[in-house]
């Protein structure tokens, strides 16, 4: 701690930090623009003046920016005498002699950083008379908006772009007045953190395209808490809505997980709850038809055995009201034996080993990624990994008395100062190119090599059957025992089971109490019904089985993948009553389906890769007939006369209820009882216009049963309690997402702090070693072995639904070995087929690839294909024709379906169903 | 002995001559130092009192001694740093063109200069960061260079020593900014050139993030001769408080403009004198002591010794030592425009009261310039005086820039009058 | 074999160059010469610039690229550098290229009335290339002959001592002798 005096006041402070974070854990407003948080200061804009004095005798001081300036014991600065107040008002004069003024038709007003800045300054009156600079904007893809005339040359946009996620299509261009932030040349922004810079921009120069087409002011819109379903990350987000319909994401900061920032995927494919698949009514064959017809509900009490299905995209509460319903021992929870095994070994891992949050893992000092794209997979995590690569760098600047925020001179000496990065697996992408150690290597050879890796570690740590021990892997091993802190990251993205134990060993072999592990599931609820998993299942393996030998039917919770599609139309056979819950109209035919909330329109709770707990909250009210999927539930066991769930009356109830089975939810659940959470802003305009064209009464805001959120603006508001999640970001002065300093007590430093929230899943101290499997499912006789891989735009099913999205997902594709390439006579770009299969897949090639192999992706929506091919053939002219006319046609109907999509937005803000809104009739 | 260590070299016909050089006593003072330690070779340049010729003034045996050396020096494997010593020879300081007088005409002195130091502080490679339009300077010293490089004076092993060191030049593609030391290495590592903020000092983290010096060229070819010669000797040549002699020049409209050698704290009195005066007709109405960045001088300071602390107390600063002098038929609002016009140009974007504030100064005074100005315009221009002042900006550039205008503005403050009251400028521009 | 290629729409601007198939041999060496110079391939993006811009006087987009790819560094990175620097031309210019001083030792002596001059007489203004591609007009800040103002740049070399016959004198010359590269 530092004891400073600010303005002749004496206050305690961390040290270690700079004046301005001092300042503003205060809770003083000292203006600032390119200082952020998580990006460290670089002291370009000069916002953040103050004045500093040698002693209390020295009157005049000397200016310094604060950001730049270490706190230390005993400094004594101003931050209210007329030279520094002066000199900012002045900079902000500076800053405006280009920026147009054009607040009224910028989508950043309201919540802009430099609207904040120049009142916070007490700027008001022009004094440039010249002229004004105007630049050309460029296209910058669906997802963001360009517009240069607004900058205010922060350097941020870069750093953040740039430096810190690691794009490479963004830089500052040109120089003096006229610097230029852009790409080369019009085009898509590559980088998966792009829509971030809509964030980190300060004012209007990069904003998010896809809201501005539906837009609404910040203060129009009402906000809720949720988190993410794109992946098991759980990065928290706040939802924003106006007239029913959801506007966009942002991110909600979370020290732990996501920070200040999300990947795009999770920015932009919430917009499938908006989307025209959504399922309104109840269908039966396709046809809407009614709760009380007599067919539903024949079908609904039909006699014999209820299968359920769970889902991974499904929350915690449904799943769990489908194993009440359906009885655990019923209660199938996944779609395929292999992702059964590796859900009961995720499990039995997470129980032996808590997993490091994202700020834990930015504090590595060595990194082994084991079979995983992670950037693909939880890109959030990758962006975590990419920060942890600095730490020797700032280590080394830390020696020579400079602070690791000054993030500058960081990056001077980054390059001679790596931290080591080990990649093992055939999984491409940035971080694997970032790789100090590379061992391209399929899915087996993954595995046995990390078994081998353990055992250099402990010699009691099972070996698979091969001996042979790559180099790479010895290398590791040493960087291992030397770290500090290193961190181990798998996942499912291999589908192999081997490698979960794997990396467990690893762990438990390196007994480096500061070691870290990571295992990212695949879905944002994969490892809630892990834990429901807990209270007994059906094995998957069963299911037919069961089907065919006794009259069933099945109960199928929402879940968008193909592969569930196809294993359902399998099951589908066996039984002629499947009953759907889902929210997007997917599959058959036969099927009876009930119509679904999605996120955006209900509570509910799911466990991220760590197994933490975390909640999520209406922005909105479903549409049609949707219901949260527990709710149907409950009014099927009323009609099977399942006594426990047909009591259920609102979400409390089956939280009770959940406690008493899982009792590391009780707290959690308990806390979020009761409390009221504003969701609207003090300034909340619509409450009473929205609906003046149709009613003069001013409606109730709708409220779900047992739901902790209020709509309106009552309830707590954002920073009178830092226990809780806020619904959208503000403080007096602060309506940019900058307002989350006022929220914190301190930035955070190097250590490592304990992540608060529950964990759901019981830690048992005691811990075993993983054995090696021999059996092997992808074992091919195949030429080519197939290997897939995952893209972050086209692999999430769920994202897909999504406009902005879709646009963005690449066409199947297979990447192959230059030798294999030349052999076959194919370059790259070409489009191929394998064997007969009628997918045809763009060539890529690379060196990374393993012997005897090629990787495959192949977007979420088409069809998998198997483990092994014989022949790579070059696609037939006829063949290609048909793909680009078929492409060609599909982006037709893209483009139609995103002006429709936009239409039928604005025609729904205009007709709102007045019965939408409680009350108002 | 010469007292002109800087010049006595020059040789305008054949300076590329390693011999020729060699036989005038060229390169002993690098075979000196070689004979000496490292760390004796900067106490003997500290005890010169020799200072920076960049602008600054840093005493150059001082900022060496900030470099790891011996134990400080080594990488976690134990191996030597990578060291780097750069020269700075960009001069783009308009009104300064000494150090091209240096290169052209005595390339090898820089060079001899540059491996005393590299060897001083332990650097194995040195580049030579040059200016592009300087091509003649280029030529000269590639082929010093390479004539250097055929008589084993660079390279691997120089002299049987165990010293070695290669040395680059560099071409630079035109910024002012360059000149600044911490910006010079973003360029020579092929980045744009943004200053880089102290701490960390290039003398522990700079090019590539290793330890390097920067320096001045004219500072560099004082080495060889302190060297040969002492301390002691190199610091009595000057008659002043600071040590050695100095290239001065002036330009503008006088008789002769040109450079000069002089013991360091001469007057511009003299200096004007070595230039046979102002043109005929013509009287000289201020003048500028060191390049466009510093504050306006009038007549009456003429006599004070052009040394650091005394054009200091006068209240500008010594600079490059390149005297510009203003004539009565030129307009000082339409000088002071140019000066800055030239800054807001070079300016390198990085922070915003230079790269906001001289633009807007430009506007100002184009506007008052034209006879279009006010009042206000005058208040708005001393307040962009203190905008841009010390500590306000990211590096120097701009507090440099506002010297001749807020000098200008008190020197001149009638000039700035008549353009306003009579809507027009008085000289007819 | 007929290459097929992607679509229309997702066919982006020029995205990958090779080098090989842009940069001429000699260029390749030169620029690999400057690259052993230093501790990381991208420093020597400015001399790349330089040496490219020597064989083709301007660096097209074309260029750009290739530079980037032989360097390995992201074009946006190299776009950036060689935007900032003076001596970089992004845009093409004429056979000749002359660089007016208009710095202040040079505004003193004549400045205006000598860039008059050399725009009537070549019919551009600053920053402009003539109608027949012959002279590109262009500013550049003090070029270290404040002792010999006014003074320009011609195709590189100081030109110093100006006045209205000796620019005459130049310009007919460079319409006389045509093209270095003729
Ligand atoms: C904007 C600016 C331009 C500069 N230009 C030059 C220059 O062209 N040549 C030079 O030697 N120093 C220049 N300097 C000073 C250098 O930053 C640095 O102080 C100098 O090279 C150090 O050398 P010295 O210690 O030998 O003086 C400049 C400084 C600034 C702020
Ligand atoms: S003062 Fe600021 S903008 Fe100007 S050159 Fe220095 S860093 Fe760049
Ligand atoms: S925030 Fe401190 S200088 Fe920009």
């Amino acid at each position: 701690m530092a004891n400073i005096i600010i303005d002749n006041q004496q206050y305690e402070v961390a040290d270690g930090q700079n004046l301005l974070q001092a300042c503003l854990s205060l809770k003083k407003d000292l203006p600032y623009f390119c200082w952020h948080p998580a990006m460290g200061s670089v002291g370009a804009c000069r916002q953040c003046a103050m004045t500093q004095y040698h002693d209390e005798n020295d009157t005049r001081g000397r200016l310094i920016v604060a950001c730049m300036t270490p706190v230390t014991d005993g400094m004594r600065v101003s931050m209210e005498q007329p030279q520094e107040t002066e000199f900012r008002e002045q900079v902000i004069d500076a800053l405006m002699t280009h920026h147009p003024h054009d607040c009224p038709v910028c989508a950043e007003g309201g919540e802009c950083h430099l609207q904040d800045m120049t009142v916070m300054t007490g700027h008001y009156k022009r004094g440039f008379k010249g002229k004004k600079t105007t630049f050309q904007n460029q296209q910058l893809g669906p997802l963001i908006k360009h517009e240069m005339n607004r900058c205010i040359t922060c350097y941020r946009c870069e750093r953040f772009y740039k430096d810190y996620a690691g794009g490479t299509d963004l830089a500052a261009q040109s120089s003096r007045n006229k610097v230029y932030f852009g790409r080369q040349c019009d085009g898509t922004l590559e980088s998966e953190f792009a829509g971030n810079l809509v964030e980190v921009c300060p004012t209007g120069v990069f904003t998010d395209k896809p809201f501005g087409d539906h837009y609404s002011r910040k203060w129009d819109m009402q906000a809720a808490p949720s988190v993410c379903q794109h992946c098991s990350t759980g990065c928290n987000v706040t939802l924003s809505e106006r007239y029913g319909s959801v506007r966009r994401v942002t991110n909600r900061f979370n020290d732990h997980l996501n920070g200040y920032f999300l990947c795009d995927r999770g920015r932009f494919g919430f917009d499938f709850v908006n989307s025209e698949q959504r399922q309104q009514h109840i269908s039966l064959g396709g046809q809407s038809v009614n709760w009380s017809d007599a067919e539903v509900q024949q079908r609904l009490k039909a006699k014999g055995t209820w299968v359920g299905i769970g889902s991974s995209q499904a929350s915690l509460e449904d799943n769990f009201a489908l194993q009440l319903l359906v009885g655990a021992e019923n209660f199938c929870v996944a779609d395929d034996p292999q992702s059964e095994h590796l859900l009961e070994l995720h499990m039995a891992i997470l129980q032996q080993w808590p997993q490091a949050s994202l700020a834990q893992m930015e504090q590595a000092d060595a990194i082994v990624i084991i079979g995983e794209d992670i950037n693909n997979s939880a890109p959030r995590i990758g962006l975590a990994i990419r920060q942890a690569l600095l730490n020797n760098a700032k280590q080394q600047v830390k020696n020579v008395g400079v602070p690791e925020w000054q993030d500058s001179a960081v990056r001077q000496v980054l390059p001679h100062n790596k931290v080591p990065l080990a990649v093992v697996g055939y999984q491409q992408g940035a971080l694997a190119e970032q790789a100090t150690i590379r061992l391209v290597a399929d899915d087996k050879q993954t595995a046995e090599q990390a078994f081998l890796l353990a055992n250099l570690l402990c010699e009691k740590s099972p070996k698979p059957r091969v001996s042979k021990v790559h180099s790479q892997i010895e290398e590791i091993a040493e960087v291992l025992k030397t770290a500090k802190r290193p961190l181990i990251v798998g996942g499912w993205s291999a589908n192999n089971s081997a490698v979960l134990s794997a990396v467990a060993n690893i762990c438990k072999a390196l007994a480096n109490p500061q070691g870290m592990l990571c295992i990212a599931p695949p879905a944002a609820n994969t490892v809630g019904l892990g834990l429901l998993m807990q209270a007994g299942y059906l094995a998957n393996e069963a299911v037919e089985s069961k089907l065919k030998s006794e009259e069933c039917n099945l109960l199928v919770l929402d879940h968008t993948s193909d592969s569930r599609q196809q294993w359902l139309q399998t099951l589908s056979k066996q039984t002629n009553n499947v009953v759907c819950l889902q929210q997007l109209a997917q599959g058959e035919n036969n099927s009876l389906s009930l119509p679904i909330s999605s996120f955006s329109e209900c509570s509910g709770s799911q466990l991220n890769y760590q197994g933490l707990i975390q909640s999520y909250s209406p922005a909105s009210k479903p549409a049609g007939q949707c219901r949260p999927a527990w709710q149907w539930l409950v009014d099927l066991g009323k009609l099977q006369n399942i006594a426990e769930l047909a009591s259920v009356e609102h979400l409390g109830q089956l939280h009770l209820m959940m406690s008493k089975l899982f009792p590391t939810l009780a707290e959690h659940f308990t806390e979020l009882s009761g409390r009221q959470f504003a969701m609207q802003s003090p300034r909340y305009s619509g409450r009473t216009a929205m609906l003046a064209n149709q009613t003069v009464h001013e409606p109730k805001p709708f409220s779900e049963a047992g739901a902790p959120y209020k709509q309106s603006m009552e309830g707590l508001l954002p920073g009178q309690n830092d226990q809780h999640p806020l619904a959208y970001s503000w403080s007096p002065g602060w309506n940019s997402n900058q307002s989350n300093h006022k929220f914190r007590d301190e930035f955070r430093g190097p250590e490592l702090k304990s992540q608060q929230g529950i964990f759901a899943v019981p830690n048992h101290p005691e811990c075993f070693w993983f054995k090696w499997q021999a059996s092997w499912s992808a074992n091919t006789k195949a030429n080519y072995k197939i290997l897939a891989v995952e893209e972050v735009f086209g692999s999430d099913s769920l994202a897909e639904f999504a406009g902005a999205i879709q646009q963005l997902s690449k066409s199947a594709y297979v990447v192959v070995l230059p030798k294999v390439a030349s052999s076959l006579n194919i370059e790259a770009g070409q489009w191929v087929t394998l064997d007969d299969h009628p997918t045809l897949f763009a060539v890529k090639i690379s060196d990374h690839v393993p012997a005897k192999s090629i990787l495959l992706y192949s977007p979420a929506h088409e069809a998998a294909i198997s483990d092994g091919c014989d022949e790579i053939k070059v696609a037939s002219k006829q063949k290609i024709s048909a793909l680009h006319k078929r492409q060609q046609a599909q982006q037709d109907v893209q483009s139609q379906q995103k002006q429709l999509h936009k239409q039928r937005l604005l025609d729904q803000d205009q007709h709102i169903p007045i019965q939408f809104i409680e009350g108002a009739m | 002995m010469t007292n002109r260590p800087l010049t006595e070299h020059l040789d305008r016909s054949n300076p590329q001559d390693i011999k020729a050089y060699q036989s005038s006593g060229g390169y002993q003072g690098f075979k000196n130092a070689l004979a000496m330690e490292p760390q004796a070779v900067q106490q003997q340049v500290s005890d010169s009192k020799l200072k920076g010729r960049g602008g600054a003034g840093f005493m150059t045996g001082m900022k060496w001694s900030f470099v790891p050396m011996g134990d400080k020096a080594l990488n976690q494997d134990g191996t030597p740093q990578q060291k780097y010593l750069v020269c700075n020879a960009d001069e783009m300081e308009p009104g300064t063109f000494k150090d091209r007088l240096l290169m052209e005409g005595a390339p090898h002195l820089l060079i001899e200069g540059m491996m005393i130091a590299a060897y001083a502080i332990g650097a194995s490679v040195a580049y030579i960061f040059l200016r592009g339009e300087y091509r003649l300077c280029a030529t000269r010293l590639q082929q010093a260079i390479d004539e250097a490089t055929k008589s084993g004076l660079l390279g691997k092993n120089i002299n049987g020593s165990d010293y070695s060191l290669s040395l680059h030049l560099h071409l630079s593609a035109g910024r002012y900014i360059c000149g600044e030391e911490t910006a010079l290495i973003n360029a020579l590592e092929g980045r744009r050139a943004n200053p880089r903020a102290k701490p960390p000092f290039p003398q522990v983290m700079g090019l590539f993030g290793r330890p390097t010096i920067v320096n001045n060229c004219e500072t560099l070819c004082n080495l060889p001769s302190i060297l040969n010669h002492g301390a002691q000797w190199y610091s009595e040549l000057a008659n002043s408080p600071d040590a050695g002699t100095k290239i001065y020049g002036v330009s503008g409209r006088v008789k002769n403009a040109g450079l000069w050698e002089l013991p360091m704290g001469a007057t511009a009195q003299q200096i004007l004198d070595l230039a046979n005066g102002m043109q005929d007709g013509l009287k000289l109405k201020g003048w500028l002591p060191g390049g466009a960045s510093t504050d306006f001088l009038l007549p009456e300071h003429l006599d004070i010794p052009m040394e650091y602390d005394a054009i200091a107390k006068a209240g500008s600063r010594l600079g490059t030592g390149g005297i510009i002098a203003l004539d009565d038929h030129h307009c000082p609002v339409g000088m002071i425009l140019n000066l800055l016009q030239f800054f807001a140009q070079e300016s390198c974007g990085w922070c915003t009261p230079c790269r906001d504030g001289l633009p807007w100064a430009v506007e100002i005074l184009s506007r008052i310039e034209a006879g279009k100005g006010s009042q206000d315009d005058i208040d708005q221009l001393l307040k962009m005086c203190g905008f841009m002042w010390i500590g306000k900006t990211f590096c120097a550039l701009a507090p440099g820039a506002v010297e001749p205008l807020r000098s200008g503005l008190t020197y001149f403050a009638d000039e700035f009058q008549q353009h306003i009251d009579h809507k027009g400028c008085p000289y007819g521009h | 074999m007929s290459k097929v290629t992607m679509p229309v729409e997702q066919q982006i601007p020029i995205q990958q160059v090779d080098y090989r198939a842009v940069l001429s041999e000699q260029e390749i060496a030169a620029i690999e010469h400057e690259c052993s110079l230093y501790e990381e391939r991208a420093a020597a993006g400015i001399d790349a610039l330089k040496i490219v811009q020597d064989h083709r006087r301007w660096v097209s987009d074309e260029s750009l690229y290739a530079i980037a790819d032989l360097l390995q560094m992201p074009v946006v990175q190299l776009e950036g550098v060689a935007t900032f620097y003076n001596l970089i031309y992004r845009q093409p210019v004429g056979e000749h290229v002359i660089h007016l001083c208009d710095s202040i030792s040079c505004w003193l002596h004549d400045f205006p009335k000598i860039a008059e001059h050399l725009k009537a007489k070549l019919g551009i203004d600053f920053g402009q290339t003539t109608a027949d591609g012959k002279v590109t007009l262009l500013t550049n800040v003090c070029l270290g002959c404040c002792d010999t103002a006014p003074a320009l740049m011609l195709d590189g070399d100081l030109v110093e001592n100006l006045d209205i016959p000796s620019i005459d004198n130049m310009l007919g010359k460079l319409t006389a002798r045509g093209g270095k590269n003729d």
